[in-house]
């Protein structure tokens, strides 16, 4: 039974699964939910966007999915494999082997010069540093920075720095890119370069999460989430408000009638 | 391991005026023990040296029982004399007329002043012993001769340096001084003992030494013998002798046990209890030095865990797990460590026999100081580097990369 299951997984290869996903912080009355029973699946390939005004929870969720933070609840699957429970180094482990980030600023260490920043997330596994330092100029030959390779982080334009962060995203082949904001410091001209390098990765098989609450970005996606206090509030996958909303919709129209109807009563 | 040393050499290279200050804690920690316990350890092995220059058939008997470390010190008293001493003439003889006793002398130290016409040196120390005392320790004389039975009541032989400070020279034949008051004739001149601190508690070289019936004569005719020196006929049974004398004297001292007898290597320990304990107090003291240099390399790395915050928090975003980051944080703290370590360690040694020119001995060079001196820097880097590396490694991923620089 449990053999089948995996290989129907491996069939619509769903990357992300989000099953009833809570976050929640503080304790008793100062509770507060910033993610309320999300649940969403995201396949190999989409590029997805997540908007939404700040505070809704995208931030979050982005966090959860990088196995930065852990959820209060729900189920959550990476590459079919369910990671709650895992310790801080499993996580750790997993963050470097399939995830790749991008920042909104400051993603690179100031002290390391470009090459040895993307080569980064190798250093945490075994090999040898010439290896792992070939790598690291391959990606960023793809990226046309090769003559960037020993400038120091300081030397490089903002754009130029989201880029060499993309480069170091992708430098472990990673299941998932997740971008938080990636031109939020940018101008738009350097914005647009980065969406397109962006799209080109997509496009070339990769699969990217990106929080942002600019709107124009969500062109470059291809699916858009929107995200409203904590909830799933439109999904473009699925074109209609989810499930759960549809009930919650359901629920407050019937109590809406009922209200109206006790009203009617009330004044015959 | 080799990638948390390059990332750990590179940052501190980045602050290297902090690096430097910071080491310089651990450098002087470092230089003062190596210091104290060089010096300490060339004193103490210079001691033994003498020992190990006697014959290995030496035991000593001394008046009154051995002192504990801390009366010693209390008490302190350079010459390791008690006033009244325990033991007798008696004593000595007994002594001489066992088997194994091969031969003995006894000594008789007092104090007084010696006069002369050029120079006077007060509170000397007198010897009055037996021709024994210079076969035993090695002792010979240039010129003239030893006190033995043919020279008269009234002479005496004269340390190398008393000699030149008395006559100016050690032509001291013949020569005419006052001792204790008492004229006598300098019969001859010890040379001079290339051993700083004595056998007996006594500067051979600054003493002056009178027949045995001559000694007894300035106390009533009574014998006072504070030490005895003993040597075996047969080395090997050298602690059955010991403790054959020490029955002898207790039958004599009804069973009072006012008296140490010591042989072999116990004999330098005698007179080292209390310079150990200097050197214990002082090497003490260097630690402090040490700790002082840990406080700074731990403040230190604390603020680099804080500066390094979102750095932290980018590291573990791709893939670093705890253990990674204590590792990079960790060794910079031991890379400073053991830097400050070698290089107090040299500096130490060369400070040490800077200082031993104005010293009569040279330091110990010892792999167990070098080892004493890197080991206690490593300490100080694991102990004051742990913390703030803990607390690198717990910092939350979120928080710090919520932190901008």
């Amino acid at each position: 039974m449990a053999k089948k299951k995996k290989v129907e997984q491996t069939i619509d290869f769903p990357v992300i699964e989000l099953r009833e996903l809570v976050k929640e912080y503080g304790v008793d009355e100062t509770r507060v939910r910033a993610l309320d029973e999300i649940d969403l699946t995201i396949q190999k390939g989409e590029f997805v966007a997540i908007m939404g005004p700040s505070g809704c929870g995208k931030t979050t969720l982005l966090n959860i999915i990088g196995l930065l933070d852990s959820a209060s609840g729900g189920q959550y699957a990476l590459d079919g494999r369910p990671v709650d429970g895992l310790s801080s180094r499993e996580q750790a482990i997993i963050r470097g082997n399939r995830i790749g980030f991008v920042f909104q600023s400051f993603n690179l260490v100031p002290r390391l010069n470009v090459i040895e920043n993307v080569a980064l997330p190798l250093n945490y596994k075994r090999g040898f540093r010439y290896n792992k330092l070939r790598k690291a100029s391959k990606i960023l030959k793809t990226f046309d920075l090769q003559e960037r390779e020993y400038y120091m982080p300081h030397q490089l334009s903002g754009g130029q720095v989201q880029r060499v962060a993309i480069a170091r995203a992708l430098v472990n082949t990673p299941s998932i890119i997740l971008a938080d904001e990636p031109t939020g410091n940018l101008d738009s001209k350097s914005s647009e370069l980065i969406m397109n390098e962006l799209r080109d990765i997509h496009r070339r098989g990769n699969t990217i999460v990106m929080v942002t609450h600019n709107p124009d970005l969500t062109s470059y996606a291809s699916r858009i989430i929107q995200m409203k206090d904590g909830q799933i509030a439109r999904d473009s996958a699925t074109k209609k408000p989810t499930e759960k909303k549809q009930r919650k919709r359901a629920l407050s129209s019937y109590l809406q009638d009922a209200i109206e109807k006790a009203y009617d009563e009330e004044t015959v | 391991m080799s990638l948390s040393y390059r990332i750990a050499v590179q940052s501190l290279r980045m602050n290297h005026v902090r690096t430097a200050l910071t080491t310089l804690g651990i450098i002087i920690g470092v230089t003062s023990v190596t210091l104290v316990l060089a010096l300490g350890a060339g004193a103490e092995n210079s001691v033994r040296g003498q020992v190990n220059n006697l014959e290995d058939n030496v035991i000593l008997v001394t008046s009154g029982a051995k002192p504990s470390l801390d009366e010693n010190i209390r008490h302190y008293n350079p010459y390791g004399i008690s006033a009244t001493s325990s033991l007798t003439e008696q004593d000595f003889n007994a002594i001489r007329l066992s088997a194994h006793v091969e031969q003995i002398a006894p000594l008789m130290i007092l104090n007084g002043s010696v006069s002369a016409r050029f120079g006077s040196s007060p509170n000397t120390p007198i010897v009055a012993t037996t021709p024994e005392f210079a076969t035993i320790l090695g002792l010979s004389t240039n010129p003239g001769q030893f006190v033995d039975s043919s020279t008269t009541r009234d002479t005496a032989v004269i340390g190398a340096k008393l000699a030149n400070e008395l006559f100016g020279s050690n032509q001291v034949l013949g020569q005419e001084f006052t001792l204790k008051g008492r004229p006598h004739t300098a019969v001859g001149a010890l040379k001079a003992t290339d051993t700083p601190i004595n056998l007996s508690g006594v500067d051979l070289d600054h003493a002056v030494f009178i027949s045995f019936d001559d000694g007894k004569s300035f106390n009533q005719g009574v014998a006072q013998i504070q030490q005895m020196l003993v040597t075996v006929k047969d080395p090997s049974n050298i602690t059955n002798v010991k403790g054959e004398i020490e029955k002898i004297l207790l039958a004599n001292h009804a069973s009072e046990h006012d008296f140490t007898v010591l042989a072999g290597q116990d004999i330098a320990e005698n007179g080292n209890v209390s310079f150990r304990a200097v050197v214990i107090l002082t090497t003490l003291v260097a630690t402090v030095t040490l700790v002082v240099g840990g406080i700074g390399i731990m403040n230190i790395m604390l603020v680099g865990v804080s500066e390094r915050t979102r750095e932290i928090g980018i590291r573990k975003a791709l893939g670093a797990t705890n253990g990674h980051i204590l590792n990079q944080f960790l060794i910079e703290a031991l890379i400073m460590c053991l830097t400050g370590g070698i290089i107090g360690l040299a500096a130490g040694y060369g400070l040490a026999f800077l200082i031993a020119i104005q010293l009569s001995f040279e330091p110990a060079l010892t792999w167990q100081i070098a080892a004493t001196g890197l080991g206690m820097a490593f300490g100080t880097g694991i102990i004051f580097g742990l913390y703030p590396a803990i607390k690198a490694a717990r910092k939350d991923p979120i928080e710090s990369l919520r932190q901008y620089q």
